[in-house]
């Protein structure tokens, strides 16, 4: 393969390698972080292809074949615990079941609802001595 | 001739699977929610990934690399939506977009009503939701 | 294991897709498709196979390759044309992004070809599985840049085109004449309503 389109190639992907890390570096939340580092690895994956062609040797495929294998299970592991953690960044602080609920004023009650009775309920069983 | 050819072709998918990795990036950058930012990252991870291995696949000039590239593909292609999706799930279910930016929303009322039987019946999963919000709702 | 009412037999041949897959994997490893390199895959896989038991994945009994070529070509096909629009859009997008949930009702009820599908759209960027009913067989997706009845309708009919292409290639007797009834009867629907 020609230098030039390998150089071109490299320029592209270091630049996308950049735009990744800033948001690894930026990203407001843990998930962002997550899928950023995601798509880091597929930019890696595209350096891997580039790098065999440019050097014609090809024994690299066995790395790329296994981190198709497990690449995933990282993002699916930190998905799983971020999922109940409630966000305390910045941005989303400001209560936000009232924020999703704008719209929908009616939702907010039943909500409020559901969690008044719930908590009655609870107090209620500790009373009990349960 | 053919050999020419190939290396037109191999020269184009290299470009283009490395643009698709950009395009990624640049969407990353500019998208402002988590869920919009999957549909970008999504990308080179797949079209980006197909032409890559075609690249090395012409670069070859063989067939004996064919399963391997298959498979590395084919597994690819197996685990990105799970992980894809066990983000999109986590990032919509804690609300990670801002309010106004689904047009269009099947799912909500859905989860909602979930969520309040769920917090009717077992009172255990009350303490992780902080106080302050239910307060705030009764008052205003 | 929970398939109490299978018998063995169907077991061992349900298991056989699995073994021939694991046996390729281990063969295109080593780029050696030698007999060597296949008996000792063979004998690895059945190992693997043995040892880590996993509930056994039931296929459906028919497979047609003329359609799974079909499905193959116009998925590669979706594929591009998607990564590109999303390219262009992450390009030129202006502010107020427009995107939307979708829920889709699908045609099958087995929990195998849900996935498929539920893979395949989530492949093709710009659509996104969010949450699975797995009872109803309802998917959600999150749509990029699509807002209103409109584009929601026109995300379903696509959903239910690569629903249909899917169940065509690899589904079970019943479903694919379910989906062949379903095509004809909304074709002579939309030539009475041509007429």
């Amino acid at each position: 393969m020609s230098t030039t389109v390998i150089w071109i190639c490299g320029l592209i992907l270091t630049v996308a390698a950049c735009g990744t890390v800033y948001r690894i570096w930026r990203g407001p939340t843990l998930l962002d972080r997550v899928l950023a580092s995601d798509v880091l690895v597929s930019i890696i994956v595209a350096v891997l292809c580039v790098n065999m062609v440019a050097k014609d040797s090809y024994e690299l495929i066995t790395l790329i074949l296994l981190i198709s294998m497990v690449g995933f299970i990282g993002s699916v592991t930190v998905a799983l615990y971020a999922n109940n953690a409630p966000s305390r960044e910045k941005r989303l602080e400001p209560s936000r079941i009232q924020e999703v609920n704008r719209n929908d004023p009616q939702a907010a009650q039943r909500l409020a609802e559901a969690k008044r009775v719930a908590k009655a309920r609870k107090r209620k069983k500790i009373k009990e001595g349960k | 001739m053919m050999d020419a050819f190939l290396n037109v072709l191999e020269a184009v998918c290299l470009v283009l699977g490395c643009l698709m990795s950009l395009g990624a990036a640049i969407g990353l950058i500019r998208f402002p929610d988590i869920l919009s930012r999957l549909h970008a990252g999504t990308k080179p991870q797949v079209f980006g990934l197909m032409l890559l291995l075609l690249a090395v696949l012409i670069d070859t000039r063989s067939w004996a690399y064919l399963p391997v590239l298959v498979v590395s593909l084919l597994l690819q292609l197996l685990t990105i939506p799970i992980s894809a999706h066990m983000v999109g799930r986590s990032g919509y279910r804690n609300k990670h977009f801002p309010a106004g930016d689904l047009k269009q929303d099947d799912l909500r009322t859905v989860i909602e009503e979930a969520e309040a039987e769920e917090n009717a019946t077992d009172p255990q999963g009350e303490d992780s939701q902080p106080e302050s919000d239910v307060d705030s709702m009764r008052t205003s | 294991m929970t398939h109490s009412n299978h018998s063995l037999l169907t077991r061992f041949l349900h298991g056989i897709p699995s073994f021939l897959w694991l046996t390729f994997v281990w063969c295109a490893a080593w780029r050696d498709f030698g007999l060597p390199s296949v008996a000792f895959g063979a004998i690895l896989a059945l190992l693997v196979l043995l040892v880590f038991r996993l509930p056994t994945l039931y296929l459906s009994n028919r497979f047609n390759i003329w359609y799974a070529l079909v499905f193959l070509g116009y998925f590669t096909y979706q594929v591009a044309r998607a990564s590109m629009e999303v390219f262009w859009f992450a390009l030129t997008y202006k502010a107020p992004l427009r995107n939307s949930v979708v829920a889709v009702k699908l045609r099958t009820e087995s929990d195998l070809w849900i996935t498929a599908i539920s893979h395949a759209m989530s492949l093709i960027p710009g659509s996104l599985v969010v949450d699975v009913d797995r009872g109803n067989s309802i998917l959600y997706f999150h749509v990029l840049n699509a807002s209103g009845q409109d584009a929601a309708e026109e995300f379903r009919v696509e959903a239910h085109r690569i629903e249909a292409m899917i169940l065509k290639a690899v589904g079970s007797k019943e479903e694919f004449a379910m989906i062949t009834a379903d095509e004809s009867r909304s074709k002579t629907a939309k030539g009475s309503h041509r007429a």
